[in-house]
């Protein structure tokens, strides 16, 4: 029975909406910075993270990896270390299903090609093919050494290119080691570029990362032995999905595989999916009677065999009118998958697709290609290949418009999306501010006096130079699964306290909070009363996980619904004892009111005494399940509507470059994003200056190196992240477009903010001293080669 | 756990910490451990092998002191980055560069004595030592103190056996001095390279000038022909100009290429305008 | 290798432990007294998550013996707070909204607090600066820098008050 409760404010409600005072952050608390609601518990350390874990009778447990390339596997003998007193169990292949995952068994099953552990072939330093439980680490350790792999070793190609070739070493059964093929194709590029007044070509290389969370990869299994039940703690963006894949490779049931994730140490992309660890961990307890064992991953074995950033070249080849109207975009994107697929289709899907929510675009074709290599496995990372095609179709478009010598925001407002419209490749886009976007960030700059005015600093070798990038995301996707819901439940307790389950992850950004914000509004109760429980696979409703910025759209929807379910039970208790119509009454700031009579019949406390009363003994328990409202996405060729919202972003940066020393100082930043509603402005602004502070690392340092196959430059001493000293002022601008699906307007957040970074940054060196960068990351020694090159070029000219 | 066993020692004056030093065998120095147990638990992932014994220095209070004597500043060899930040009895200027050096931990960890013993390629305080030409006292196996002036120390190959004690720095006029590091930006990073200069300034003009680079090698050196060529010149900008060119890489680091030589150019004038700027603030 | 007792001033509270001489205070806080709080997130001095004060300054605690730092007085994130009322510090990293996964938290706090003790009011670049040993991946650090300006301002309010 749908009240459409908002509209029907009047009198009394206006009057209780007015009179919370603006500095009460928990009454309506939508739009509003609440502090996060386990915020306490992380600012005193009392938080439990996978890590701090300890559990009686705990092991150890350590990955038996490949030390080699590429190889078959011959033969592990393992009975050397069975005999190493203080060892527990030794599992490999030969103590599993040999069942295969992955991550996108929907849409490209082709790609589930990795197993739990590997019984006849590695394919990269470090692939595993068993592990070991012992008393302690060291134990553990020493067993490992014990463990002799005979390999019969193949040919290894460790560069994406070389792999394409002809005679190359087949790493998978796939033609020329492309794992992921992906033609997209629409309009007639060819005569639309033929017709184009002003055609260009470039190349660019965006390089591998890592996430670095500050919390490596832990988890703790444990086989319960009377119950055959396995649970298991990890650190982890997605326990459901984990679960699916403990319980496909384990042969369980889904109730029989319990995933519990407790605070987690940041994510960014790298903990959503199983890891052979997390299998290993439940196995291994099980193979060695039920004793927890946990396995953490050092530093090193997060940087080496976690997952990475894909590499990826851009071919790209495009054409424009001279009224700056784009003709057809063209091009071919490689991206360096590693030994396993992983995320990698729907990575390079986002590195070429999402021009589409951004460019009103007629004609097009990009080929993408995802090739296997003999090195650790690329997958997802914040902004999903979006970061990648960000930098290389933001520096093309800014070259395009800077050769018909238009200004590039200017040329950007003449193409991009706009609200309510279908793409040429069928995304339906609703709410859309990019336009808003563009113009405020630009408008806030001041650009117009700086664009192309070619200011110097405090000395003569200091060049100043301003540049744009714009973006948009999914917020909403469907991309996974048949569904991709999101579950919440709201319990209301006698004394008026309230439980909101949610089975989405919050792994630092706020989920939590942002939740319990909405489950407060739609009540219409104080935050005060909301105690979160999330992401327990046996108490919590099913979630797909926190990524691809979806969970304030999908997981917020699903508590929407909740919490409007449970009000309606409480309401319709209120009715039937006040004899009223239940579309007369609203839960309005604590306060139940009668709208049509315009008088507060009791406040919630109240109500809820009402609801457990002897006569009516009422249990309020609401449920909500959101599954956003898209069309599956045909694969082979893009079409689509992947996502019930989508999310706009412009970004601003001004540098200073250092023409003596090749240095760029970025002064400062901006950033405009079109969020829906910010259900928590400082939430929202932590996420955008988070993000971006993510793309300035990308951008200028981090470059994860590989030599023959093997990490050459894991550890935070040799990749460098951005410290306190590195970020610039950042301006946050937030749009309210209120987006007609999302619960109160809003949309996701989160990793729109990188993706555009490192193009802003790029074409503000260009603006500032007309030297283009195409290769990330942006190094000192880049721009003073490209400033030398260019040099000797002007006096070639004058000669 | 993180480190090889090993035993502990904690002895309460160098008499005694010396003793056991010179007596035991696979044994180690700890002085702040910034440098020292992080190589520890390296070698032990690599499963190298690692000292039966550790002597901790931290409970000597003759090494930690910090004292203005006549002929210059005396450095306990124990007394940490920071110490040395917060004390009056050290130059605004010398204080200024020590603070470019290691992140705060780092600085509240590190000693004087154990940055420039355990010639790694970071101890960037040699190359100040240096070019200050500070004197070093050690102490050894039988019982002798002795000095020896930091160029010296550093340009022996091999790592000393015998207790550093004491950095001299001389004084009581602080020379004027100037410090670079590349990259400037993160004090994390092993430096690419380091320059500090120092100098007499009578009247105004270069005296007696030492330059010290830090190639990025455990092994600082002076550059010599331009420390010439500066000496008698006046402490202004047109001075810097006019030396500019005159800088020669290759001259101290014969395989810089590119970018490095490029860079120790530009360090080596920013060095020095950071010298005549400390030198007007402070002298 | 032998077992010595040994004493430990943690959080105004005094532990007896028999400890061997290459445990760090890293594992012994952790492991043993089970003050898990103090995280690491590289172990070898780069990320700052292990981060406690000893004697009031900024160490950490993957790369100190804790036979070493024997008698010292030893202030961990589990010491900060009295009782339920949050250390302002702790208070502005919650009400600025500086936390997001909170794994840096309980050091880049710590440091904090050394820095505020030592100067109450410090400017932006200070802040940075004595904050510069410390990872933060989720929230760009400014959130923090703001935080420790308002903390600065409530331990100034707390101080006219009492």
């Amino acid at each position: 029975m749908p009240v459409n409760l908002s509209q029907r404010r009047n009198g009394k409600a206006n009057s209780l909406m007015k009179n919370i005072p603006p500095e009460d952050l928990y009454v309506n608390p939508v739009g509003k910075s609440v502090a996060r609601i386990d915020g306490r518990g992380l600012v005193t350390g009392q938080a439990k993270y996978v890590y701090d874990l300890k559990l009686p009778g705990m092991l150890t447990g350590k990955m038996i990896r490949s030390h080699v390339p590429h190889a078959l596997i011959r033969n592990i003998d393992t009975s050397a270390a069975e005999k190493l007193p203080g060892v527990k169990a030794i599992i490999t292949a030969k103590d599993t299903y040999n069942i295969k995952f992955g991550s996108n068994e929907f849409f490209f099953p082709h790609t589930v090609d990795q197993m739990a552990l590997e019984a006849d072939k590695v394919r990269y330093i470090g692939d595993e093919i068993g592990a070991v439980a012992a008393i302690d680490e060291d134990t553990a350790e020493a067993a490992l050494k014990l463990i002799k792999i005979d390999y019969e070793p193949l040919p290894a190609v460790f560069d994406m290119m070389e792999a394409m070739k002809p005679g190359a070493p087949l790493i998978h059964q796939a033609m020329g080691n492309i794992g992921v093929l992906l033609p997209v194709n629409f309009g007639n590029p060819d005569r639309a570029l033929k017709e184009a007044d002003y055609v260009r070509e470039d190349t660019f290389y965006a390089s591998s990362a890592a996430h670095c969370c500050l919390e490596p990869h832990n988890s703790i299994g444990q086989w319960e032995s009377f119950s055959d039940k396995i649970t298991l703690w990890t650190s982890t963006q997605a326990p459901f999905k984990v679960r699916e894949a403990l319980a496909k490779t384990l042969r369980m049931s889904l109730n029989d595989v319990r995933v519990i994730k407790l605070a987690v140490g940041g994510g960014f992309g790298g903990k959503l999916e199983m890891l052979p660890m997390d299998f290993a961990a439940c196995l291994l307890s099980k193979k060695s009677g039920g004793l927890p064992v946990k396995i953490c991953y050092s530093r090193e074995e997060e940087f080496a065999f976690s997952r990475r950033k894909h590499a990826m070249l851009y071919k790209l080849k495009s054409g424009v009118k001279k009224d700056g109207s784009l003709s057809a975009i063209t091009g071919e994107v490689f991206a360096d998958g590693g030994g396993y697929c992983s995320y990698g289709p729907t990575v390079l899907a986002a590195a070429i697709m999402r021009i589409f929510m951004v460019y009103k675009i007629q004609h097009f074709r990009i080929t993408g290609y995802r090739i296997y290599t003999n090195t650790p496995i690329s997958g997802a990372i914040r902004g999903f290949g979006g970061v990648q095609s960000g930098f290389a179709i933001e520096s093309h478009m800014d070259l395009l418009a800077r050769g018909i010598g238009m200004d590039p925001v200017e040329f950007r407002l003449r193409n991009i999306t706009s609200p309510n419209m279908t793409t040429i490749n069928k995304m339906k886009i609703t709410s859309n501010g990019l336009k808003e976007c563009i113009t405020q960030s630009t408008e806030a700059a001041g650009w117009t006096d700086k664009h192309g005015k070619k200011l110097t600093g405090r000395e003569k070798h200091l060049k100043r130079g301003i540049g744009i990038g714009i973006a948009a995301d999914v917020m909403g996707s469907k991309m996974y699964k048949s569904h991709e819901s999101a579950g919440s439940i709201i319990k209301i307790e006698e004394d008026g306290s309230v439980y909101l389950f949610t089975g989405a992850a919050d792994t630092g950004q706020g989920s939590n909070t942002a939740l319990s914000q909405i489950a407060a509004q739609a009540l219409g109760v104080s935050f005060k009363r909301i105690k979160c429980r999330a992401a327990d696979t046996e108490i919590t409703p099913f979630d797909t996980g926190s990524f691809a910025s979806r969970v304030t759209f999908i997981a917020g929807n699903a508590t929407l619904r909740a919490a409007k379910d449970a009000k309606l039970q409480i309401l319709k208790i209120v009715a039937e004892e006040y004899k009223c119509d239940i579309n007369h009454l609203d839960i309005i700031a604590e306060n139940v009111i009668n709208l049509e009579e315009d008088v507060v019949l009791m406040n919630f406390d109240k109500a809820l005494d009402l609801c457990y009363s002897f006569e009516y003994g009422q249990q309020i328990i609401g449920k909500g399940t959101y599954n956003p409202t898209t069309t599956p996405v045909d694969f082979r060729t893009g079409e689509g509507n992947v996502s019930g919202s989508y999310g706009f972003e412009a970004q601003i940066a001004e540098v200073e470059v250092n023409t003596e020393t090749g240095e760029v100082r970025v002064m400062k930043m901006w950033d405009a994003h079109d969020i829906g509603k910010a259900i928590n402005p400082s939430s929202v602004e932590s996420q955008i200056e988070g993000s971006l502070a993510m793309g300035i690392g990308y951008t200028f340092y981090e470059d994860l190196q590989f030599k023959e196959g093997r990490v050459a430059n894991g550890t935070f001493s040799q990749y460098r992240l951005p410290r306190a000293y590195g970020i610039p002022p950042i301006e946050t601008i937030l749009i309210e477009t209120n987006d007609p699906q999302g619960p109160f307007g809003a949309k996701g957040m989160g990793e729109a903010s990188l993706l555009p970074t490192a193009a802003a940054i790029a074409n503000a060196i260009h603006d500032a001293v007309d030297v283009r960068i195409k290769d990330l990351p942006i190094t000192p020694q880049k721009i003073l080669k490209a400033l030398e090159e260019q040099k000797s070029k002007k006096e070639g000219r004058s000669l | 756990m993180d480190l090889n066993p090993f035993q502990y020692h904690a002895p309460q004056s160098l008499k005694e910490a010396a003793d056991l030093y010179f007596k035991l065998s696979q044994v180690k120095l700890l002085a702040g451990g910034t440098m020292l147990l992080n190589s520890l638990k390296t070698a032990k992932k690599k499963g190298l092998k690692t000292p039966q014994h550790i002597i901790s220095l931290k409970r000597i209070p003759e090494l930690k002191d910090i004292r203005r004597e006549e002929g210059g500043l005396s450095i306990g060899a124990m007394t940490t980055f920071a110490d040395l930040i917060r004390s009056p009895l050290v130059s605004q200027e010398l204080r200024n560069i020590l603070r470019q050096i290691g992140t705060t931990q780092i600085r509240n960890m590190g000693t004087a004595g154990g940055n420039l013993t355990c010639r790694y390629t970071w101890t960037e305080l040699g190359t100040v030592m240096m070019s200050l030409n500070a004197l070093l006292s050690f102490y050894n196996p039988k019982g002798e103190s002795y000095t020896e002036t930091a160029a010296e120390f550093f340009a022996k190959q091999a790592k000393t056996k015998d207790i550093l004690t004491h950095i001299r720095v001389p004084g009581p006029e602080p020379r004027a001095v100037g410090y670079y590091r590349l990259p400037k930006t993160s004090p994390l990073d092993v430096p690419l390279f380091a320059v500090c200069i120092s100098a007499e300034c009578a009247k105004g003009t270069f005296q007696d000038t030492v330059i010290t680079i830090n190639r990025g090698t455990s092994f600082p050196c002076r550059y010599r022909e331009l420390e010439a060529q500066l000496n008698g010149k006046t402490m202004t900008p047109e001075t810097i100009s006019e030396m500019y060119p005159l800088i020669q890489p290759q001259a101290f680091d014969p395989h810089c290429e590119g970018y490095k030589g490029h860079m120790y150019k530009i360090g080596i004038r920013d060095t020095l305008k950071n010298l005549i700027k400390g030198h007007r603030d402070h002298g | 290798m032998d077992k010595k007792l040994t004493t430990l001033h943690i959080n105004k509270t005094k532990y007896q432990l028999p400890l061997e001489g290459h445990e760090t205070l890293l594992e012994v806080l952790r492991d043993q007294i089970g003050l898990t709080g103090t995280k690491s997130a590289c172990s070898e001095a780069e990320c700052g998550a292990c981060t406690v004060l000893i004697d009031g300054q900024s160490v950490l605690s993957c790369i100190t013996l804790a036979c070493d730092v024997e008698g010292r007085d030893i202030l961990t994130i589990e010491g900060l707070s009295q009782n339920e009322e949050l250390h302002p510090v702790q208070q502005a990293f919650l009400e600025k909204g500086a936390v997001q996964c909170g794994f840096c938290i309980p050091g880049m706090i710590l440091s904090s607090h050394a820095l505020l003790s030592e100067n109450p009011q410090p400017e932006t670049e200070q802040i940075q600066k004595s904050i510069d040993g410390h990872i933060c991946r989720c929230a760009g650090y400014h959130k923090m820098i703001d935080a420790v300006k308002y903390a600065g301002e409530l331990i100034a309010k707390k101080e006219r008050e009492s």
